[in-house]
């Protein structure tokens, strides 16, 4: 049960700020992510956090204890860099044993241990291996075990699939999953793969600028970005400019040039106050039956579908100046048999419409 | 057309590659080989085991042995401030230690320290006061070839470690390494390979010093009468038999050293890089 707490953070290097005034509270046993484009101080705090590369200003306070001025080894923490740094001169067991016999622990307990991790990484049989014998995957579990065997009080990550293929990328991210919840690890992981701190992250912040833009529950953030940025870097497929018209209570109706959204929000929005519209695919509901006219409910035209992943994304043109986009599987693209141009109705779940005030 | 072009291209390529690389190699053994049918063997044997060859012998080996091994020692701190280190004034350092005594004549080096060294120098004057004298003796020899050496060393193990992964590093500083397990446990032996290719051009330099040995030594008595120099003299005092049976020693016995060190570490460096 251990907890990281950034107060105030800021980095330099010569005049360019990397974070600025950075605060963030990491809670014990949660995998938190850190989610950044590259180049934007991801490794940077990591490598502050770690005391490799100490922050200009503010505080690193662990399990309430500062360990700002602390070095890395005194800081208890485990560290899994990109490319997993295994020491090519060691074996898979010298690697792992590495952290104990730097601590002088006893012959006997080094071999219990390392064999116990040994076992909870399925690392049998390559004990004498040299890393230069092993696969991505199996370095990435050495990486993983030689940083747990010292019983961290927090473990960082640095885009630790990014090396791998996708099939053992899968494997990976599952097992890091398991080991976190297993062995109760508070986690600090970055990268700048939105799919995967969707698929890993018990919640995860959008590092821009210096600072984190926002942070929360993966469905928190992805359904409710709180800045125009944050939508943008999330790829909301549908962002849209429009204004309240109306109000009453935590009702609003929305005019988005010849669209009207009615929904319910807990905003307050005055009448006249111009908004941007987040919708998610996944909101929007596409149909070939013609439309009960109902609320939120629009006709359009197919003007394209392009392939996303396995799923194929249909864009509709609801106004002249308006498209809307949805995603829908290949399977549901044949049976509907929808083609370029075909007349086709919408209607959108306001539940996951999100509305951002226009500053 | 164009995959016409394309393959008269490469062949072009491989053939060029292959060309001269050929005359290069045919050039470079032609010039050794040759060198052992310049004499007979009777005339070959009666110089080994003259008293004069056989002390230039240990005096070329005994001092480069020893210039190597004091040049190791310096060499490999320098090399890691210059690659770990930031400081004011690296690049003028790196300067100095390196590259202008690469690009300068060892001789160069030997003038100032001779002049540094002289009854009259700074040096000079203060070693006197203990009643040493450098110049013209065998730690002269030393001292030659030891400048002759020393920037390939630096250049050659500073490059290693450049080449070795700071996350490496990092990942020891967590797990609680100090600087100094670090360097012994990570850092050196994962440099082994680079710093054998400084010890073996700072050998092979010592061992073929020439023109500084000549200046800060001399070579004219016993202790300091290196094989290069003694090959100079013979040749210019026209002793064809001698410069050829000096120059075939020298030869053998350097190639026969750097493959026992080559192999040696070769089979270390392939345990860790396999």
């Amino acid at each position: 049960m251990h907890k990281l707490q950034l107060i105030n953070i800021s980095k330099s290097f010569g005049s360019q700020t990397v974070l600025k005034n950075l605060s963030l509270e990491i809670f014990p046993n949660e995998l938190f992510i850190i989610l950044g484009s590259s180049g934007g101080g991801k490794t940077t705090l990591l490598l502050g956090i770690i005391g490799l590369q100490p922050f200009d200003s503010g505080r690193v306070i662990i399990d309430g204890v500062d360990v700002t001025n602390l070095s890395p080894g005194e800081r208890n923490i485990g560290y899994v860099p990109q490319n997993y740094a295994l020491f090519p001169n060691y074996t898979v067991f010298e690697n792992i044993a590495f952290g104990l016999r730097l601590r002088n622990t006893p012959k006997d307990i080094i071999q219990t241990k390392v064999r116990q991790i040994i076992d909870n990484f399925s690392l049998h049989g390559l004990e004498y291996h040299f890393p230069s014998q092993l696969s991505g995957g199996q370095m990435q579990r050495v990486a993983l075990a030689r940083a747990l065997i010292i019983e961290p009080s927090l473990l960082l990550l640095d885009e630790p699939v990014s090396a791998l293929d996708i099939e053992t990328r899968q494997k990976i991210k599952a097992e890091l999953k398991e080991v976190q919840k297993k062995l109760h690890v508070t986690m600090v992981y970055i990268t700048h793969d939105q799919q995967e701190t969707l698929e890993m992250a018990d919640r995860f912040g959008i590092l821009n600028e210096g600072k984190i833009e926002q942070y929360g529950s993966p469905d928190e953030v992805f359904y409710k970005p709180e800045s125009l940025f944050v939508a943008r870097f999330l790829n909301t497929e549908n962002i849209l400019e429009g204004k309240v018209i109306h109000k009453f209570g935590n009702k609003v109706t929305i005019q988005i040039n010849d669209i009207i959204l009615k929904m319910f929000t807990p905003l307050e929005l005055p009448e006249g106050k111009r908004v941007t519209v987040c919708i998610r695919p996944g909101a929007i509901h596409l149909s070939t039956h013609p439309a009960h006219p109902g609320k939120n409910v629009f006709t359009g035209t197919i003007e394209s579908i392009h392939p996303i992943g396995r799923d194929l994304e249909v864009k509709v043109l609801v106004t002249p100046q308006e498209t809307l986009k949805t995603r829908i599987s290949r399977t549901a693209v044949k049976k509907l048999k929808l083609t370029h141009g075909m007349p086709v109705n919408l209607s959108i779940d306001e539940a996951y419409v999100h509305l951002i005030p226009v500053p | 057309m164009k995959n016409f072009y394309l393959k008269t291209a490469n062949r072009a390529f491989e053939g060029t590659n292959y060309f001269l690389s050929f005359i290069l190699i045919f050039f470079m053994f032609f010039i050794i080989g040759s060198l052992f049918f310049t004499t007979t063997p009777s005339a070959f044997f009666q110089q080994m085991s003259s008293r004069v060859v056989l002390i230039s012998v240990a005096v070329t080996f005994g001092s480069s042995f020893i210039a190597s091994l004091i040049v190791f020692v310096f060499s490999i701190p320098t090399a890691y401030i210059l690659s770990r280190k930031n400081f004011p004034g690296k690049r003028f350092l790196e300067t100095m230690v390196v590259d202008l005594p690469l690009s300068f004549p060892p001789g160069v080096d030997a003038l100032i320290l001779l002049i540094l060294l002289s009854k009259t120098g700074i040096l000079g004057k203060f070693l006197g006061r203990f009643g040493i004298s450098i110049p013209y003796t065998f730690a002269a020899v030393v001292l030659a070839k030891l400048f002759a050496s020393i920037p390939f060393m630096v250049s050659f193990v500073r490059e290693a470690f450049d080449r070795v992964d700071k996350n490496i590093e990092n990942v020891a500083y967590t797990l609680g390494a100090s600087p100094f397990q670090i360097f012994y446990k990570l850092t050196f032996p994962l440099s082994l390979w680079g710093v054998l290719k400084g010890l073996i051009t700072a050998l092979s330099k010592s061992l073929g010093e020439i023109g500084a040995t000549l200046i800060l030594a001399g070579g004219l008595t016993s202790s300091t009468g290196t094989m290069s120099v003694l090959i100079y003299f013979a040749t210019q005092k026209g002793e064809m038999d001698k410069a050829i049976a000096l120059a075939i020693i020298l030869e053998f016995l350097t190639f026969i050293l750097l493959t026992i060190i080559k192999f040696f570490f070769k089979e270390t460096d392939h345990k860790i890089h396999a």
